[in-house]
């Protein structure tokens, strides 16, 4: 049994349970939670706990992040890289197809803009973003499109604006083509977020990233400081700053600096697109183990 | 009324946080605590100052004589190394992993980084960590010829003399113990590639005198090592305990550090001079002990060099070039919250906040069970 969400569960017994988790950790949780002296956080972080058999492991810097928040002993970890990170290293014009299906549109002559907001930013923050940027006139001066994941609800406002350098994807569209959004990464050129995990993945591709917060006490209980070390690519505040961000970047060649390539390290073991294999041949090894 | 009793216990003056809180409390405590410093071979003598006292601080293993009393633990350095639940060697000692985790009320911590890292090898919940930064390190905020004078008394050297010298400090750690080889190579062995002529004709050309101090867990080699020249000083627990010094103390006093994966070159960033890493068995090292933190480049701002020619070479180039200043002022922000000399008086007052029960052990505890360190909800009454 593979879970890659907060508790796992056993029907029975001889099941193996592996935790994948859903990204690498930066705020803290389990028994670093802040309140986590609440009665019902200790069942849960329990639970998260007992019940796992192995955790797949982005790298060392990922075992102590998870284990300060899950103890559980080193044998636990799996050192295999995530299976979600393999999707980065597929070929671009796999990714462009796949947004084409998703999208309707076809970007292939244009840089893309991934723009994955959390549910931190407001519905209006995300709208004032957007409008910033049409304003600008961003998209139509470095020939670009703004790709947008969403929870489903923007569209309608954008629905009348008839912009064919807007798109949407949104967990309805994805369940429906049956596509993970990650399939889709590797035709981006500029990544702009607000969620740790996926910037952390990220890194991976070498390409740039603006990572967009209001401030930093967003980062509730962060697991490491000082934030501007620690959170990938560019970090600004306000709109303004996202749009000369993402300007530079599309027009300019990009090198990825010192923070960048340290964090890389720090976060990645396996700089690849073998994880599954690995996973995999971990698997047969319990196995063969299992059976001697 | 009797003022409420705190019992700091101290294990050596090698980098005690306990000897510290002593000494600020000698110098600048006015506040309404009673404060009683114990050395850890003198405890059974002690066993009735210990059993009334309120609040215990440790450097290492926790102990309580009362239920009702809180234990702070200050704990001996930032680690590099394995630990606790994510080290082989410790994960078997349940009797010790155990005392760990359960008989420390509160953790003194450096930084989020920190909690996060000693949580990973001791899990507590984040209300046992108190932010305060490490006592000991106050010492480093001392004036340098302040520090050259304490040097002076321990070495039998005049303070003039040692100001027109270079002086570089080498604090390997320990290689092996009872319970443990973390290296094929012995302490022993370090100390020799260090007396070798090569390094020993370096020294004197260069003017250095090399302070050398083993890890109190071998302090046993030490003793048995003689003064091979006059460029190096092989510093003993004891003459610390005699002259009543801690380590650091004096460390202001030194422009270089030579270590390896010893904890002091976390603290010595605040100093904000290099630090070179000597590393002969850095691959053993690796295999049989492991490190917490990866990559090593980024968690050791330093040359790391394996022959004494690449010593050498280390030692010139990082006090005419210092190329390594900008890794270890990024470490330093993500080792050290604080950066000011201050430690000492916020651990003070978190005591008497402790007292004035304001600040309070959470009532969940982690413990051990069928293996599994689980959180488990108890009432607790102190004092």
């Amino acid at each position: 049994m593979f879970y890659d969400a907060l508790e796992p569960r056993r029907s029975r017994r001889d099941q193996l349970v592996i935790q994948a988790w859903h990204g690498f950790p930066i705020e803290a949780s389990g028994v670093l939670r802040k309140g986590s002296t609440f009665k019902e956080n200790v069942s849960h972080v329990s639970n998260v706990i007992e019940n796992v058999d192995f955790i797949l492991s982005y790298s060392k810097m990922f075992n102590l992040l998870f284990n300060a928040c899950f103890p559980s002993n080193s044998s636990k970890y799996a050192l295999t890289g995530m299976p979600r990170n393999d999707f980065l290293f597929r070929p671009k014009e796999e990714a462009l197809t796949k947004f084409k299906k998703l999208t309707g549109f076809d970007f292939k002559d244009k840089k893309i803009i991934l723009f994955c907001p959390s549910k931190k930013i407001s519905k209006e923050s995300v709208l004032d973003i957007v409008e910033n940027i049409l304003k600008a006139k961003l998209l139509e001066r470095t020939n670009s499109a703004l790709l947008i994941k969403s929870d489903g609800i923007l569209e309608d406002l954008f629905s009348s604006n008839g912009d064919n350098r807007i798109s949407f994807l949104n967990e309805k569209i994805l369940r429906e083509n049956m596509t993970d959004v990650y399939e889709c990464l590797a035709a981006v050129d500029v990544l702009v977020t607000d969620q740790s995990s996926m910037a952390y993945d990220w890194l991976l591709t070498d390409k740039p990233i603006v990572y967009y917060i209001p401030s930093y006490e967003k980062i509730e209980n962060p697991l490491v400081e000082p934030l501007e070390d620690w959170l990938p690519g560019e970090i600004v505040f306000d709109v303004k700053g996202l749009i000369v961000n993402l300007e530079r970047f599309l027009m300019e060649s990009f090198i990825p600096d010192d923070k960048y390539i340290w964090l890389k390290g720090m976060v990645h073991h396996f700089q690849d697109g073998n994880s599954c294999e690995r996973v995999i041949e971990f698997l047969h090894q319990y196995y063969e183990k299992g059976s001697e | 009324m009797s003022k409420p009793r705190v019992v700091l216990l101290i294990s050596n003056l090698a980098g005690s946080n306990t000897w510290a809180l002593y000494k600020y409390y000698l110098k600048h405590y006015s506040g309404d605590l009673e404060i009683l410093p114990v050395f850890e071979n003198e405890l059974q003598n002690n066993s009735e100052v210990v059993n009334e006292a309120k609040i215990i601080v440790t450097t290492f293993i926790p102990i309580k004589a009362r239920k009702d009393q809180v234990c702070i633990q200050t704990w001996h350095g930032f680690p590099i190394k394995s630990l606790g639940i994510l080290d082989d060697v410790d994960r078997n000692d349940v009797d010790y992993l155990t005392r760990m985790i359960e008989l420390s009320d509160f953790w003194l911590s450096y930084s989020a980084t920190y909690t996060t890292i000693i949580n990973a090898c001791f899990p507590h919940l984040v209300e046992n960590y108190l932010l305060t930064g490490m006592p000991r390190n106050d010492f480093l905020f001392t004036d340098k010829s302040f520090a050259v004078q304490k040097l002076s008394t321990l070495i039998g050297l005049s303070a003039e003399e040692l100001m027109f010298k270079r002086l570089i400090l080498y604090c390997p750690t320990y290689r092996s113990t009872l319970r443990r080889k973390d290296s094929q190579i012995s302490a022993n062995d370090l100390y020799e590639l260090i007396n070798s002529r090569i390094f020993l004709d370096y020294l004197e050309t260069s003017q250095t005198l090399l302070v050398v101090k083993l890890h109190p867990f071998e302090e046993h080699i030490a003793s048995n090592l003689e003064r091979s020249s006059k460029n190096i000083f092989l510093l003993r627990n004891s003459d610390l305990l005699l002259n009543k010094i801690d380590l650091y103390e004096f460390l202001p006093a030194f422009d270089l550090l030579v270590t390896d994966f010893s904890s002091i070159y976390f603290d010595w960033l605040l100093l904000n001079k290099p630090i070179v890493f000597f590393v002969p068995d850095l691959y053993s090292y690796s295999k049989l002990r492991d490190f917490l933190l990866s990559p090593l480049d980024f968690w050791m701002p330093g040359v790391k060099c394996k022959t004494v020619e690449e010593l050498i070479e280390a030692v010139e180039n990082s006090l005419r070039k210092d190329e390594f200043k900008k890794d270890r002022e990024r470490l330093k922000r993500v080792v050290h919250h604080y950066q000011d000399g201050l430690s000492c008086k916020r651990v003070f007052s978190a005591m008497e906040e402790i007292i004035n029960a304001n600040i309070r052990p959470p009532q969940i505890h982690i413990k051990y069970c069928e293996g599994l360190f689980l959180p488990t909800y108890s009432e607790r009454s102190l004092f």
